[in-house]
Order: structure tokens, then C-alpha cells, then sequence
């Protein structure tokens, strides 16, 4: 666990530029099982600069990526997809585990905990950033997640 | 991506249900006043990840937490799933009173070993159960529980919506309060415990 807090924190560092003036923090994804063709990144996006908005996402690790909410329909659970995340001035959006994610759709190859892939964010005003994340396990909530790995 | 639009019967079915337990007790785990209203659960048969066929009977004496979803659901269901987890290591000794029951509603894909090994991602006390489409259908009807495949346009690459809630049942089979996926790790185990202890 303290090899995976180290890489984390290596990714922390390595996923903390971006363009537009949005810093991205804790960035992941969760590994998928089996033939699972669908996976999840979540990350924090904090807009240092004026209001803007995720447009698209893109991984070559998958067919496409998606942003993803869900809607509540009673106690039905459907995910929607969004057109757009909007990233208010000054403030922090955060793609977590049961709300907002990016939806990788048509993998290419398992993601596999310990690995890492890349994801691209594309902004409103046209600028991207491209950042790598690391693949936490199955039943991991998050890097400093306390919960997972019952192996 | 489209989103589902196969409506039904057992949706408008789970929609009053959802109302009625919204109405009656919020999501969190108050002793429900109307219990008799609708009945959640029942009998069951379904297989265990090492392919030996299970009933209610094999958990008699235990509570179960009962909730609904498949392995290639790529956010709720480890969402659900985790936080399940965690609140077992909350809850300590109570845990072994406890067993979480996670059932496909993608039997096709799910296979019982499919399930095994996915639970297997989880605390040692989550059981994953699949069983033939009829065993499934029976399980979810039993729960008032909705689910179909979404329209992805790609039949071998599809999703599938479902009711999220996690149900607690008691040792004797009867249903004591549910739980939003989404419940804090906190509030689901200051929730079970007090059906617990």
C-alpha cells in the first residue's frame, strides 16, 4: 500500500499542469473486471481563471469517453450523458465514485490496477490538457481512499 | 448515447414503491411505521460464484444486505460495492451478522464464477449470486426491482440500468430498511448497526 501511496502521489505531481488555468488533482481510474468494454476516471478540476466549461474527454485507451451524471428516477439509477461540465470561476468540480465521472466506452484492453493510461480534457475556449492517471483497484473509492483492496 | 426507454409495468410498479418507502421512512433506516404496505424480498434461489446453488435458507440467522447490479457497471455498482465494504470494516465483529448479497441483473454475462471473482475485489463477506435469467427475474421481482438493458445501439457493449438501492433484510428474511448507493461509508454503518447490535 505505501509502493501505491508513492506512485500516487508521483501521479498527483505529474497531473497537476493544465491549460486554462484548471488544476487537476487526484486524477484515477478504477480497473475493470474481466471483459468489462467500460470503465471510470475521476478527478477534481479547480478553475483558477474565468468560467469555462469540459467539453469532451478522450483516452486512446478506449473507442470514446464520455461525461457522465447520473439521475436519480425514484430509487432508479440511470446514468445521463452530459454535453458539457461547467467549471465556474474559482471553483472545484469534482468527478467522484457515484456522481460525476468520464466515461471510457469501448476499451481497448482491460485497465489494469498498478497501470496508468491518458486522458484528454478539452475546454470551452478550445484548449486541451492531457494528463496521465494511475488505475486504482476494482473497490478503490479514491487515492487517499481508506477503503479497497480485499484481495 | 441513448438513454433507456424501455418503460413498464415493473417500472411504474417501482416507482409507487419508491414513493411509498420515501414517504414512510426517507432512505435512512428509520423502523419503517407501514412495513405491511409492501413486502421486499422473499424466497430465492440463485448460484454462488463456485457454482453451488444457494436459497434464503443459507443465510437464515444472519441479516443480509441485498443489492442489485453487474460487473461490467463501470461506476454505482463498485461504488455501492466499496462503501458496502468499508462500513463492514467499521462495523467489526457485527460484520460476521452480516452478509452482503451482491445479484447480477446481467446473468448473461455475469456467470456465477464471473461474480466470484469479482466480489473477490471486495470484503470477504460480499457474495456474488447469478443463476438462470427465470432465478434472476424472480430474485428482482421480489425486491420491486426494475432493470433493462440501455440502448447503447451495441449489443454486446450495453448497459444496464437498475434500481440502486441496497435493502436490509433481518435474519429471519423480513425487510428492516434500505440504502441509498450513494449513502455515506458512515451513515450505511451507523445504519446497520443499529439493526445489528
Amino acid at each position: 500500500m505505501s509502493g501505491l501511496r508513492a506512485l500516487l502521489v508521483w501521479f498527483a505531481l505529474a497531473g497537476g499542469a493544465a491549460a486554462a488555468d484548471v488544476g487537476i488533482a487526484e486524477p484515477w481510474a478504477r480497473a475493470t473486471p474481466g471483459a468489462a468494454s467500460n470503465g471510470a476516471i475521476y478527478l477534481s478540476l479547480t478553475n483558477h481563471g474565468a468560467d469555462t466549461a469540459i467539453i469532451a474527454a478522450a483516452s486512446p485507451a478506449a473507442k470514446a469517453a464520455a461525461l457522465h451524471g447520473h439521475e436519480m428516477d425514484g430509487d432508479m439509477m440511470r446514468m445521463r450523458a452530459l454535453e458539457s461540465v461547467a467549471l465556474p470561476a474559482g471553483e472545484t468540480v469534482t468527478f467522484a465514485p457515484g456522481g460525476l465521472h468520464i466515461m471510457l466506452m469501448g476499451l481497448a484492453a482491460p485497465l489494469v490496477e498498478g497501470e496508468s493510461l491518458s486522458l484528454t480534457l478539452t475546454f470551452a475556449d478550445g484548449d486541451s490538457a492531457t494528463i496521465r492517471l494511475p488505475i486504482l483497484g476494482v473497490g478503490a473509492m479514491g487515492p487517499g481512499g481508506s477503503h479497497g483492496g480485499h484481495h | 448515447m441513448n438513454r433507456i426507454i424501455v418503460w413498464g409495468l415493473a417500472f411504474a410498479a417501482l416507482i409507487a414503491f419508491g414513493l411509498s418507502l420515501a414517504g414512510r421512512e426517507g432512505m435512512l433506516g428509520e423502523p419503517a411505521v407501514q412495513q405491511q404496505q409492501v413486502s421486499v424480498g422473499g424466497p430465492f434461489t440463485l448460484v454462488r460464484g463456485d457454482g453451488v446453488t444457494v436459497t434464503q435458507a443459507d443465510f437464515a440467522g444472519e441479516h443480509t444486505l441485498v443489492l442489485f447490479g453487474y460487473t461490467f457497471c463501470p461506476d454505482v455498482c463498485p461504488t455501492a460495492l466499496a462503501t458496502a465494504s468499508a462500513a463492514l470494516e467499521a462495523l467489526g465483529e457485527d460484520a460476521e451478522k452480516l452478509s452482503v448479497l451482491f445479484v447480477t441483473v446481467d446473468p448473461e454475462r455475469d456467470t456465477p464464477a464471473v461474480m466470484g471473482d469479482y466480489v473477490a475485489n471486495f470484503h470477504p463477506r460480499v457474495v456474488g449470486l447469478s443463476g438462470s435469467a427465470e432465478q434472476i427475474a424472480a430474485m428482482a421481482g421480489a425486491y420491486h426491482v426494475y432493470y433493462a438493458k440501455a440502448d447503447s445501439g451495441d449489443t454486446e457493449d450495453y448497459l444496464v440500468d437498475h434500481s440502486a438501492a441496497l435493502y436490509l433484510m433481518g435474519p429471519d428474511g423480513v425487510y428492516l430498511a434500505n440504502f441509498r448507493f450513494n449513502a455515506s461509508v458512515e451513515e450505511l454503518a451507523a445504519g446497520l448497526r443499529e439493526h445489528l447490535s
